[in-house]
C-alpha cells in the first residue's frame, strides 16, 4: 500500500538533522533514555527483587538504543513500511489547513481538560461539546442541544445515579467556597 | 470439559450477561462503523468492568469486539473505504462489484463468509482447549515469566517490522509498567515523588491517550469526508440481492473453510492479527481458485469471500495466546487481558482449570455475536452505513467527551486526565514515527504478573531455570514464531503491493486514495 514515489527505491535515504524524521526519533529515544536513567538512579535504593526487571529491561534495550542513535547520527531513514507517516497520520495536499486543524484539536482538548479541572465535568463537558459542535461542527442548534443534554444525562444518570462517583472538588468551586453539589446527588439513601 | 461447557452455558445464558450482550450490540455496530474505529469506545466498557461479574463483563467486551469486527465489510464494499486495515483486500473485489450494481450480492456473500469464519474461529478455540490443558501442565512460573517477556518483545518486533524499534518500544512499555508500588517485590519505583503514581499506571488512561486521542487527531487533521451523492447511490444497490450473495458464498464453502483456517492460524501468532490473515487468504484464493488470476480485482465474489472468512475467524485465533499463555497479540487483546486482571483472574493455566467455564463462555459469545449480528447487519446495512460518513468535526467532540469521562473513572482524580494528556502526546509521536503502540499497553498489563512469575522462578529454581527443557523450548518456539511472523508480515506487504500492481488502476485508486483508518488497533 506504499505510495512512495518510484525514484525512492533504495531502502534508506539521508535526511537532515533538522528534519521531522530525526527530531521525532530524538524525542522518542529521549523518553526511553529518561526512564532508563531514572531506574538506574533509583536502583541502589531498591530492594533486591525490585532490581531484577529494571536490570533485564535496561540490558535488553541498551544495545538497540545505541544502534538507533547510531543510525540517527548517520541520518539514515528507512524507506520500507513503517516509515514516517506511513503507519501514522494521513496528510493530504493542504499543509496549512492541516496545521491549523492540528493546533485547533490540541488546544481544544487542552481547554476541555483545564475547564474540567476548574469547573468540574458536569459544567465543563457538555458546554465544551456543544461549543465545539457549534463552532467547528456546524451542526443544527437543536442537535447540539440534544447532544449536550445527552452528555449531562450520562453524567447524572450513569455516573451519579448508578455508580455514585465521588467527584473531586473543582478549582473554581473550591475558590468560591461552595461544595461541588453533584457529590450530594442523588440524595443519600434514596437507593 | 463437557461439564464446563454446560456450566458456561448456564452462567452465560442468564438475564445479566444476556441483557449486557444485547445492549452492547447496537453500540458496537455504530462504534465500529464510525470513522476512527471501535477501539476508543472499548474503554467505556473497561471503565465499568470492576462493577460487573466476570460473565457479564466478558459478554460485553468479547461481544463488543466480535460485533465491531463485523462492521468492517460495509464501508469497504459500499463506499470503497476500508473500515480497518483488515478489510483492505475486501475492497479490491467488493467495491468493483458495488460499482457494477452488485453491492447486495457482495454484502450477502461477505456476511455469510464472515458468519461461517467467525464460528470456525470459535470452534478452533474450543478445540484447542483440551490440548492446551495438557501443555500448560508442563509450565511453571519460569516458563510463564519467559513467555510474557518474550511475548512483549515479539509483539514489539513484529508490529514495528523492525528489531530495534520493536524492542525499544517493548522496553518503554516495561519501564512504564514498573512505575509504582509492586507488592510482589515489595518496592516502589519511578514515582518521581508523585503520590498519584504509587498505584502504578492504570490501563484506561493509557488506552485513551495512546490510541483514542491520536486516532481522533488523525481524523480531525485529515478531515476526510465521503461524498453523499455516491453514498446514496450505493445504499440503494446494497439492499438488493443479498440472498443471492448468501447462496453464492455457500457455493464456495471450501474456500470459506480454507480461508477461515488461515485466519485462525495467523490470528494465533502474537502480533499478526487479521491484517496479514485476510491478505494471505486473498492471495491463496487468487492462486488456487480456477480463473481467479484473470478475474480477481474486477469484482469476483471469491475475492470478497476469502478475506472476510479469514478476517472474522481470527477472533477465535487471537484469544488462544491471550487466554492460555497470557500473550495478547494486539491492543484489543491487551484490553481483554487487562479486564481479566482487573477482575482478579489470572490468565494461563487458570483459564483451562479454575475458569474453564469462562473461557468456554467466550467461545459462545463469539459464536453468538456472529449469529445475532450478521442478520442485523444484513437487514440494516444501509442505515448503518450512514454512520461511517459522520464528519470528523462532529464525531471528535463526542468521542473525546465520552473517552475523557471513562479515563477519569480509572482513579476518579483529575490526574487521570493529566496522564491521558501525557500518553496522548506520546501516542501522537509514536503514531507519526511508526513506533508500535500495542507493546506499551501489553507491557503495562503484564508487568505485575511478569514480576510475580520471575520472583517465584528465582526463588524456586534460581539461575538453573534457564537450562530447563521447557524454558529452552519456549525460547526456540518464540524465536521461530517471530521469524515466521516477520516473514508473513513482509510477505503480506509484498502480496498487497503485488496484487495492487497486477490488478492495475482499479485497485490503485482504491488503495492509495483511501488508506486504513485504524492501523494501530490490530497490529
Amino acid at each position: 500500500m506504499s505510495t512512495q514515489p518510484e525514484e525512492q527505491t533504495p531502502t534508506h535515504r539521508k535526511v537532515s538533522f533538522r528534519s521531522p524524521e530525526i527530531l521525532g526519533e530524538v524525542v522518542l529515544l529521549a523518553v526511553v533514555l529518561f526512564f532508563a536513567v531514572a531506574y538506574l538512579i533509583e536502583m541502589p535504593g531498591l530492594k533486591m527483587p525490585g532490581r531484577y526487571l529494571p536490570i533485564i529491561t535496561i540490558a535488553f534495550a541498551a544495545p538497540f538504543w545505541v544502534l538507533r542513535v547510531k543510525s540517527l547520527f548517520e541520518r539514515k531513514q528507512a524507506l520500507q513500511s513503517g516509515v514516517i507517516m506511513d503507519l501514522g497520520f494521513r496528510f493530504g495536499g493542504d499543509p496549512a489547513a492541516e496545521k491549523q486543524r492540528a493546533i485547533r484539536y490540541i488546544s481544544s482538548v487542552g481547554i476541555l481538560f483545564v475547564s474540567v479541572w476548574a469547573f468540574g465535568f458536569h459544567l465543563a463537558l457538555p458546554i465544551w461539546v456543544m461549543t465545539y459542535l457549534f463552532v467547528f461542527g456546524k451542526v443544527k442548534p437543536i442537535i447540539i442541544l440534544l447532544i449536550g443534554a445527552a452528555f449531562e444525562g450520562l453524567l447524572l444518570g450513569i455516573h451519579d445515579f448508578i455508580i455514585d462517583v465521588p467527584w473531586p472538588e473543582p478549582l473554581f468551586w473550591r475558590a468560591i467556597g461552595i461544595e461541588y453539589l453533584f457529590n450530594d446527588w442523588p440524595i443519600d439513601d434514596t437507593f | 470439559m463437557l461439564e464446563a461447557m454446560v456450566d458456561a452455558a448456564q452462567q452465560l445464558f442468564t438475564p445479566g450477561p444476556m441483557i449486557a450482550f444485547f445492549l452492547m450490540i447496537p453500540i458496537a455496530l455504530v462504534a465500529g462503523l464510525m470513522p476512527g474505529g471501535g477501539l476508543p469506545f472499548i474503554v467505556v466498557v473497561l471503565s465499568f468492568t470492576t462493577e460487573l461479574e466476570p460473565f457479564t463483563a466478558f459478554a460485553l467486551i468479547i461481544g463488543y469486539m466480535a460485533a465491531n469486527d463485523l462492521t468492517e465489510p460495509i464501508p469497504s464494499i459500499l463506499l470503497g473505504i476500508p473500515g480497518a486495515r483488515s478489510s483492505q483486500a475486501t475492497i479490491l473485489d467488493g467495491y468493483p462489484m458495488a460499482k457494477k450494481g452488485q453491492a447486495g450480492i457482495a454484502i450477502g456473500a461477505s456476511y455469510t463468509a464472515s458468519l461461517i469464519g467467525g464460528v470456525i474461529g470459535a470452534i478452533a478455540l474450543l478445540a484447542v482447549l483440551p490440548f492446551a490443558r495438557e501443555l500448560l501442565k508442563l509450565f511453571g512460573a519460569p516458563e510463564f515469566f519467559l513467555l510474557s517477556l518474550l511475548g512483549i518483545a515479539s509483539v514489539g518486533i513484529i508490529s514495528a517490522g523492525a528489531l530495534s524499534k520493536g524492542l525499544l518500544t517493548a522496553a518503554l512499555g516495561l519501564f512504564i509498567g514498573m512505575i509504582g508500588f509492586n507488592d510482589t517485590v515489595g518496592t516502589t519505583r519511578a514515582t518521581f515523588g508523585l503520590d498519584y503514581l504509587w498505584d502504578g499506571i492504570d490501563i484506561i488512561p493509557v488506552v485513551v491517550g495512546l490510541f483514542a486521542f491520536p486516532e481522533i487527531a488523525d481524523l480531525v487533521i485529515s478531515n476526510t469526508a465521503v461524498a453523499k451523492t455516491r453514498m446514496e447511490e450505493m445504499l440503494k444497490e446494497g439492499r438488493r440481492d443479498t440472498m443471492r450473495g448468501m447462496q453464492e458464498a455457500l457455493r464456495h464453502k471450501w474456500l470459506i473453510v480454507r480461508s477461515s483456517l488461515i485466519g485462525v492460524f495467523i490470528g494465533a501468532m502474537p502480533g499478526l492479527g487479521p491484517t496479514p490473515a485476510h491478505w494471505i487468504a486473498y492471495a491463496q484464493a487468487r492462486q488456487t481458485e480456477p480463473g481467479a488470476k484473470e478475474t480477481f480485482g474486477t469484482g469476483d465474489i471469491r475475492g470478497v469471500i476469502a478475506p472476510e472468512s479469514a478476517n472474522n475467524s481470527t477472533d477465535g485465533g487471537v484469544l488462544i495466546p491471550t487466554l492460555l499463555f497470557a500473550i495478547p497479540g494486539s491492543a484489543p487483546m491487551a484490553i481483554v487481558l487487562g479486564a481479566l486482571i482487573l477482575l482478579g483472574i489470572q490468565p494461563g493455566p487458570q483459564m483451562v482449570q479454575t475458569h474453564l467455564d469462562l473461557t468456554i463462555a467466550m467461545v459462545y459469545i463469539i459464536a453468538l455475536a456472529n449469529i445475532i449480528v450478521v442478520p442485523i447487519v444484513l437487514l440494516f446495512a444501509a442505515p448503518l452505513t450512514k454512520v461511517s460518513v459522520v464528519r470528523p468535526q462532529v464525531l471528535a467532540p463526542v468521542v473525546i467527551g465520552i473517552t475523557s469521562v471513562s479515563a477519569f473513572m480509572a482513579n476518579v482524580t483529575i490526574e487521570d486526565l493529566a496522564l491521558v494528556s501525557v500518553f496522548a502526546v506520546l501516542g501522537m509521536f509514536m503514531k507519526a514515527y511508526a513506533w508500535p503502540r500495542p507493546p506499551i499497553l501489553i507491557a503495562i498489563v503484564l508487568t505485575s504478573q511478569l514480576e510475580k512469575w520471575m520472583s517465584i522462578a528465582i526463588q524456586t529454581r534460581g539461575i538453573s531455570m534457564i537450562w530447563q527443557p521447557a524454558f529452552i523450548g519456549i525460547v526456540i518456539f518464540v524465536a521461530v514464531a517471530v521469524f515466521f511472523s516477520l516473514r508473513v508480515q513482509s510477505g503480506t506487504q509484498r502480496v498487497a503491493d503485488k496484487t495492487e500492481e497486477e490488478l492495475g488502476d482499479n485497485s490503485k485508486v482504491i488503495g492509495s486514495s483511501l488508506p486504513a483508518r485504524e492501523p494501530s488497533a490490530e497490529s
